[in-house]
């Protein structure tokens, strides 16, 4: 694609303002015409008098020049992106883009459509951290007050990690009810979903456990075949006689971890 | 409203609903119609009809071929695998009903074999407006080695009574209708359902009934007592052919649909672990509460008839059934329909 520098005026500079919190370019911005009419891709803060400007066929290829200016796409780029597309008829699957970010099929277009009406704050964050795109679909379908907890949980004390933000979303996506009326305070949680009869078996398991020191039982498999895994770490081959010495020893509670197991039907 | 895509035209099932005088509208094929469940788009397809229930070794299967004819359903539940599984919400089905029965034919042409269309869809819930019913019960007729299973949680039952019954298990999926209001929109109530079965079980048909996926609430105890009562109370044990019992699991991409959906639901509030096949399940001390509680309900009032466990582990077949089923295969044979009894 060719461009020459020219000096335009009347240049519309909101149709295509799709970026999201980007710094100015000293590069002049860029400018596409179609349909009789001039628009900016590129660069909107900048002060402009001259632009890159060359002609396209239609809103496809302006959007296309548009992206060609720019290096890494935020999450809220990709929804503003796929709601400008929409609006200009273009469908967003055909944008390359998304072909190579490897989102298609309209349930993620109208998800990614949704996301663009979250608050400034969330945008903010997912701008500046990968959050992933489910994330971002679960909080475009949040009711008011289960997305002021989110945005709550963003600015109010230490920011969460990635991690923690995805986890705090797929809870408040859980507890939904919950997440509607409450109000976030630092130190705010959900409530736990370990069932009593598996708190009780990881307690009891845990007190065994302490017992057999230097070795250690796991329980393979998250508890589904019954399977424990008795390790030991040895530096010597005194640590390693002596953890041998302790496992004969310990024989008893080895019976007594399997007899847990079975008490709690994980056997 | 139904469609129908230019490559269908001609095709049995389109012939069929034409001479019904059904209103359908003739569209280019792939033409992308609104996607949403009241739309019916009548296709060509005509390739792997027939193929084993997708089971894991890990988890016993009991080797269960499903006729996948319609993809698709009206129902709404909020934990419908095909929320992740298909790409579309309107429901598609193939015309090519001749393809259909001759992929049915050939899967049991060298033995007994139990096929059924209740997986990408349900059999019945469109029954009134493509009544495949009315296609599929003359196939099963043609062979004993087929025992075709109709499985729903609707009260369409109007075109099974209007024919004999015959190599045909009219099935039920059953949950407390508690649990049906929150998590199963738009299916019939339990109530219904259990009118259907008894309907169908007076005109002669064989019944099975599946209570899958159970799911653990505050008041589980209660809510399956009671459901059990209503069952036993409905329908002969006599008339029933088999008993699926298992617990909610699923893959996690459905648990991060369930997490879309506008409404609340108890699905999201359990206790899971990730199980042997990567799909979420409930911490399995938790499994065996529910499972060993349904069983001795359903035991104390019904004490012959045939219950299965769904994609459970075999430890729990030692430990709450007659012993581990084995592979598909052997666990398949332990039916009914393979070793037929006589209950009294």
């Amino acid at each position: 694609m060719a461009f020459s520098l020219v000096r335009l005026k009347d240049t519309d500079n909101s149709t295509f303002a799709w970026p999201f919190m980007r710094p100015v370019s000293p590069l002049p911005p860029a400018a596409v015409s179609f349909g009789g009419n001039l628009y900016r891709v590129s660069n909107f803060g900048a002060e402009a008098g001259e632009y890159l400007f060359t002609e396209v066929s239609g809103p496809f290829e302006a959007l296309e020049i548009s992206l060609s200016f720019y290096g890494d796409i935020t999450m809220p780029e990709l929804a503003f992106l796929a709601a400008l597309a929409f609006k200009l008829g273009v469908e967003p699957e055909s944008l390359s883009v998304f072909r190579r970010r490897g989102i298609k099929g309209r349930k993620n277009f109208d998800m990614l459509v949704k996301a663009a009406g979250l608050p400034e704050s969330v945008l903010s964050y997912m701008a500046r951290k990968d959050v992933p795109l489910k994330t971002a679909s679960l909080l475009a379908s949040f009711g008011p007050g289960a997305l002021r907890l989110a945005e709550s949980r963003l600015v109010s004390g230490r920011e969460p990690s990635v991690g923690e933000f995805i986890k705090f979303v797929n809870d408040a996506a859980d507890f939904k009810e919950l997440a509607e009326k409450s109000e976030y305070f630092p130190g705010f949680s959900f409530p736990e979903r370990i069932s009593p009869a598996r708190a009780a078996l990881e307690s009891s398991l845990k007190e065994l456990n302490a017992a057999l020191a230097p070795v250690s039982a796991q329980v393979k498999d998250f508890f589904e075949t019954g399977g424990v895994e008795f390790s030991f770490k040895a530096f010597s081959a005194g640590d390693f006689a002596e953890a041998c010495r302790r496992l004969s020893e310990n024989a008893p509670l080895a019976s007594q971890f399997f007899e847990k197991l079975k008490n709690y039907d994980i056997r | 409203m139904i469609f129908v895509e230019k490559s269908a035209l001609g095709l049995p099932l389109t012939a069929f609903l034409e001479r019904e005088g059904a209103d359908m509208t003739v569209i280019d094929d792939g033409f992308p119609v609104e996607d949403k469940k009241s739309n019916i788009v009548l296709t060509a397809r005509k390739d792997n009809f027939v193929h084993p229930c997708p089971g894991t070794g890990i988890y016993r299967c009991c080797n269960y071929h499903v006729a996948d004819i319609m993809q698709g359903c009206p129902f709404d539940c909020a934990y419908c695998i095909l929320q992740a599984y298909l790409p579309h919400r309107h429901i598609r089905v193939s015309a090519d009903t001749a393809a259909v029965r001759e992929a049915i034919l050939a899967a049991v042409k060298n033995g007994k074999r139990r096929v059924g269309t209740g997986e990408l869809s349900d059999s019945l819930a469109l029954d009134g407006l493509v009544p495949l019913s009315r296609i599929l019960m003359p196939v099963a007729a043609e062979t004993d080695n087929i025992q075709f299973e109709f499985k729903t949680k609707s009260d369409r039952v109007e075109n099974l009574l209007a024919m004999r019954p015959v190599n045909a298990v009219v099935s039920w999926s059953l949950n407390p209708q508690e649990i049906i209001d929150k998590e199963e929109p738009l299916t019939a109530p339990l109530a219904r359902r259990l009118e259907a079965a008894r309907a169908c079980s007076r005109h002669g048909y064989k019944l099975g009934f599946h209570f899958d996926p159970l799911i653990m609430t505050e008041n589980f105890r209660e809510l399956y007592s009671g459901l059990i009562e209503r069952l036993t109370d409905s329908v002969e044990e006599s008339s029933v052919e088999f008993i699926s019992v298992s617990t909610f699991r699923c893959p996690a991409e459905l648990l991060d649909c369930i997490r879309r959906r506008k409404t609340p639901s108890s699905l999201l509030l359990g206790d899971f672990i990730r199980g042997l096949d990567g799909k979420a399940r409930y911490f399995k001390a938790v499994r065996v509460e529910m499972l060993r509680f349904v069983l001795e309900s359903l035991r104390k009032r019904w004490k012959k008839v045939f219950i299965y466990f769904c994609m459970e582990h075999e430890s729990l077949w030692d430990k709450l059934l007659a012993g581990d089923p084995g592979d598909r295969e052997s666990f398949e044979a332990l039916f009914p329909f393979y070793s037929p009894r006589i209950i009294s």
